[in-house]
């Protein structure tokens, strides 16, 4: 091979490099471009999922009131009609009026209950504190598994809607627990650091890891996973799922105090 | 067979991205680099064919005023700071000099001092620069064909990968006698790599956009 050619397959070589090098850029940027595309779409996926979920979530709780209210109330209020429509043709008649007043205390009641389970009563006048220590006495009262709650701290007061979202939370995570993992022991700290209430479940039973509950959240069903993470997110607040030496699992819910 | 209408094409290349700088009021730095090219290859042809004097001074003045424009272009993308960017400046321009003025003349036409000091950092400075576009901060994605600087490393990165070899080898070249079709043979590449680099100067100045050129 004389000089000549060396040149000519020098040049050659070199155009060759500088063609490759552009052509891998643009393919490089290419596939970001379609991975950022695949992860655009993941998230729009996942924001649908967790509005339908939301809807679900609300349609069963509006589901679940019209049947206490229809089958309860509803009917309570028939039989007390029922009553004071006989009473009104005989005579006056004294345990006919009883009963009536019984079934109308029987329908306030309900009413109460109702609508406990729709604002815990206790959570606007005493707070998170007091109202996640009746929560604990109530769940320890049913014998399903044994609940400790402790606050290493005195909470602030915090807004009612960061304050009900902790509580929701942490009912749906216990309800969670009692359902699936077959934890016989939990236990609820909450303490304060640096402008953060930080609140730590840990159970004995069969738990998650952050990567399982990412999984579940991007699957179809698991809406009491995706209102928790629709209720993270309207407070700004944070998740995380880890396993704890001697098969234990923790959950700790870290959110921003605002008063 | 005749060069000079290739020659007359490398040398109105420039036009089309000095006429797109006009009719889209896009007078970037590198619209005047098209400027500068399109002057000083129209400036050669007068004084090789039409004066017939010595084109040399000329042609080594436009290699250090062309190297200019590209530093420039590259500064803030792909040099840390001011103080990095005179000192790699200074040292390839002093390098130059010192090859084509001290060890030969400026009135000679020496192209290796140019592959050395000039072609070899412009591959290096367009391989930064495409990396700097493939990993812009906070991950910002830039359409390729839209980009200003993502062309002028594609125009750079031709012309010096196919300069760089016809410059090394001009000087042994030109010593060889009677070897005026290889010479031929070169002139013909370096014009292709020139026009190539002139058209695609048309993406650099129709979609500059100044930021693009100041931050990674």
């Amino acid at each position: 091979m004389n000089v000549h050619s060396l040149i000519v397959a020098s040049i050659a070589i070199m155009l060759l490099l500088a063609f490759s090098i552009v052509i891998f850029v643009v393919n490089y940027q290419r596939k970001v471009i379609r991975h950022q595309d695949e992860i655009k779409s993941i998230n729009e996926q996942k924001q649908l999922e967790l509005i339908q979920a939301s809807i679900q979530g609300q349609e069963e709780e509006r589901m679940r009131i019209a049947t206490e209210l229809h089958d309860d109330v509803g009917a309570t209020l028939s039989s007390v009609r029922l009553f004071l429509h006989s009473s009104m043709q005989k005579d006056a008649d004294e345990s006919v009026i009883l009963q009536s007043k019984q079934l109308l205390d029987q329908s306030i009641r309900s009413v109460r209950n109702i609508s406990h389970k729709l604002q815990p009563a206790i959570l606007n006048q005493l707070g998170l504190h007091a109202s996640l220590e009746s929560f604990a006495s109530i769940i320890n009262r049913s014998s399903v598994l044994s609940l400790t709650y402790r606050s290493l701290c005195p909470l602030p007061k915090l807004s009612e809607a960061t304050e009900l979202s902790v509580y929701r939370m942490l009912q749906e995570l216990t309800s969670n627990l009692i359902k699936h993992s077959g934890a016989c022991a939990v236990t609820i700290e909450s303490s304060v650091e640096n402008g953060f209430l930080q609140i730590i479940l840990l159970h004995d039973g069969q738990g998650l890891t952050n990567e399982m509950y990412q999984e579940l959240i991007y699957k179809k069903g698991a809406i009491g996973l995706k209102n928790i993470v629709n209720r993270l997110k309207s407070i700004n607040a944070t998740i995380e799922f880890s396993s704890e030496e001697k098969g234990n699992f923790r959950i700790c819910i870290l959110t921003p105090i605002v008063s | 067979m005749t060069l000079q209408p290739y020659i007359v094409v490398s040398a109105l290349s420039p036009l089309l991205a000095i006429v797109i700088g006009i009719v889209y009021k896009k007078k970037s730095l590198l619209w005047y680099y098209a400027i500068a090219d399109f002057g000083f290859d129209a400036g050669i042809i007068l004084l090789k064919r039409v004066w017939k004097t010595n084109y040399s001074l000329a042609g080594n003045l436009f290699f250090l005023l062309e190297f200019l424009f590209f530093a420039f272009a590259f500064r803030k993308r792909i040099f840390r700071n001011d103080k990095e960017f005179g000192l790699i400046i200074s040292v390839l321009i002093l390098g130059y000099l010192y090859y084509t003025v001290i060890c030969h003349s400026p009135f000679e036409h020496h192209l290796t001092g140019a592959a050395i000091f000039f072609s070899a950092p412009y591959i290096l400075w367009c391989i930064l620069g495409f990396h700097s576009i493939m990993f812009q901060k906070n991950n910002r994605i830039i359409a390729l064909e839209k980009s200003s600087f993502f062309w002028l490393n594609t125009a750079l990165i031709l012309y010096a990968c196919g300069s760089i070899i016809l410059f090394l080898f001009y000087d042994y070249l030109t010593a060889l006698k009677g070897n005026k079709e290889f010479l031929s043979l070169w002139l013909i590449v370096f014009i292709s790599v020139n026009i190539l680099k002139n058209i695609v100067l048309v993406p650099i100045v129709y979609f500059y956009k100044k930021e693009e050129y100041e931050c990674t």
